[in-house]
């Protein structure tokens, strides 16, 4: 039950979700961006 | 001489350049404690990565990723990546929070949230406590990397790193920690990046260090090293991990010191995309630590895996330049510790019971005293060299965790918590997660309470906060408007 590059499926798709969890935060933040400053106060 | 020395002194000497130029620019208490509250996102991003990549990364995760394996992935790595994003979410409340009600450190969001001075000195006793735990686990961090890389003894390692981080976070405060620690960490992503690339090569790319593992030990490519971790226990790790991220002491003073609160969210989401780049170079290097010392017997224990293959598998340049970038790790960490307990002791202990009247000055002052009492303990407990890292490591998050799980969430995001809900689970927490990491570190645990201290005290202290504030009185309006 190997996956890609040797590790196991579960360890790959441990790292995939790593990846995703990992950029989160910057998509929080980039979502910020969009938002006009006065909301900021409101949260 | 050698010129692993060499850089190593190059590199001290600039760090303490730096504190000086902070030195000069620190004139009040916000300059000490929260660079006047004019942190960027891209400073507060080197600042809130540097302090979070220390000894406990370099040498102890590497270092549980040579023994274990892939373990590292469930046990460590996913509990920090959640941590990043449930710390994105409260930045940016922190910081509108601080700033509306001119709160200087964590402790004061607690005094002032749940209007109780007790809260405010119970939650520094035991950031002081877990801190202590914490800069031990850096100076050993530190003192198995000279020992192994230069050759230089343990003790004699200590002392002298100990001096130099104590001097200059002495000398400037916030300021100089903010800049150094983004120097630090530019330094070691870059030698962990060049690290990785440099390995790689040699075991074989991904799949050739797959296939070497498997022929180690099959073990150490199961996420549970072959069954040996309880899917529970890894779960206790995980959380604890990645609760303790968002209300670590550092990271709320950094989120209240930006600016404004999108610099805030901005230092979170840029800083947590490096570490994610560091982190999967990390896991890289934990496992080709072990392709390429394959017998776990030929080791003293498993803190001296990593330096050991940079000494006996890098180039000598290299090698310097990875260990100014761990003696970077560790510093941009201790310095933000030491400022938090300087901080804490000046700001809630001695301002606040002993002498309410001091100057600014006075206070700075005491603040500098206490980091250097703080330090000198701290290096002395050092030397006694207790246990490998990640063992200090899951005893140390219990008092990161455990006092402030409930206080910190509930006083968030639940209007309805009250004064002495909260004084009950801040306590009850606190106890119980203390008194079971003491039944286990004494082996005195029975199999019921073996798993991570924080999965006790956690649920049982959010429950007794609801029960509590139920049942007493709230909260004035004008109280909750500051905070709501």
């Amino acid at each position: 039950m190997t996956g890609p590059w040797g590790f196991t499926t579960g360890a790959f798709w441990l790292l995939v979700l790593s990846v995703i969890i990992g950029v989160l935060p910057l998509l929080i933040y980039l979502n910020d961006l969009r938002k006009p400053e006065s909301k900021e106060e409101g949260e | 001489m050698d010129i692993k020395i060499v850089l190593f002194v190059i590199y001290c000497l600039v760090i303490l350049g730096v504190g000086y130029y902070g030195y000069l620019k620190t004139k009040t208490l916000g300059d000490f404690y929260l660079a006047g509250r004019k942190l960027n996102k891209w400073i507060g991003a080197g600042t809130f990565a540097g302090t979070f990549v220390s000894a406990i990364t370099f040498v102890g995760w590497i270092g549980f990723g040579w023994k274990f394996g892939t373990a590292i992935l469930p046990v460590y790595v996913i509990g920090c990546l959640v941590g990043y994003v449930l710390y994105a979410i409260v930045a940016t409340k922190l910081n509108i929070l601080a700033h509306r009600n001119n709160a200087n450190t964590p402790s004061d969001y607690y005094e002032g949230r749940f209007d109780s001075s007790f809260l405010k000195l119970w939650t520094t006793i035991f950031t002081i406590i877990g801190f202590s735990v914490y800069l031990v686990i850096q100076l050993i961090g530190t003192g198995v990397l000279f020992e192994v890389i230069v050759g230089i003894p343990f003790a004699q390692a200590v002392i002298i790193l100990g001096i130099v981080y104590t001097a200059y976070t002495l000398l400037g405060g916030m300021k100089s920690v903010a800049w150094t620690d983004a120097i630090q960490f530019s330094v070691f992503i870059v030698a962990t990046i060049v690290a990785f690339i440099y390995v790689l090569p040699l075991v074989g790319g991904v799949s050739g260090m797959n296939t070497s593992l498997a022929s180690i030990d099959p073990k150490l490519l199961s996420l549970t090293f072959g069954g040996a971790f309880k899917p529970l226990w890894i779960f206790g790790i995980f959380f604890a991990v990645a609760t303790c991220i968002p209300m670590h002491y550092g990271y709320i003073a950094r989120a209240m010191a930006c600016k404004n609160p999108k610099e805030a969210r901005g230092m979170v989401g840029i800083g947590s995309f490096l570490l994610l780049i560091f982190y999967l170079a990390i896991v890289v290097l934990a496992l080709s630590c072990r392709v390429l010392i394959p017998d776990v017997g030929s080791l003293a224990n498993m803190d001296a895996a990593f330096p050991t293959m940079v000494i006996d598998f890098f180039p000598k340049l290299l090698a310097g330049f990875i260990l100014a970038a761990l003696g970077a790790a560790v510093m941009s960490t201790t310095d933000s510790i030491l400022l938090q307990v300087g901080s804490n002791g000046a700001n809630d202990i001695y301002k606040k019971y002993i002498n309410p009247d001091a100057s600014e000055k006075k206070v700075l002052g005491v603040a500098r005293a206490l980091l250097i009492i703080f330090a000198a303990a701290t290096i002395l407990m050092a030397l006694t060299r207790p246990a490998a890292i990640y063992t200090i490591y899951n005893f140390f998050i219990v008092f990161l965790v455990a006092p402030y799980f409930a206080i910190f969430f509930l006083g968030l995001y639940w209007k309805k918590a009250t004064k002495m809900g909260a004084i009950v689970g801040a306590v009850s927490g606190a106890v119980i997660g203390v008194a079971i990491n003491a039944l286990q570190v004494l082996k005195m645990a029975p199999s019921s309470l073996s798993y991570h201290p924080t999965l006790y005290a956690v649920p049982i202290s959010v429950i007794l906060m609801i029960i509590v504030s139920y049942v007493t009185k709230p909260l004035p309006e004008e109280v909750l408007k500051k905070w709501f």
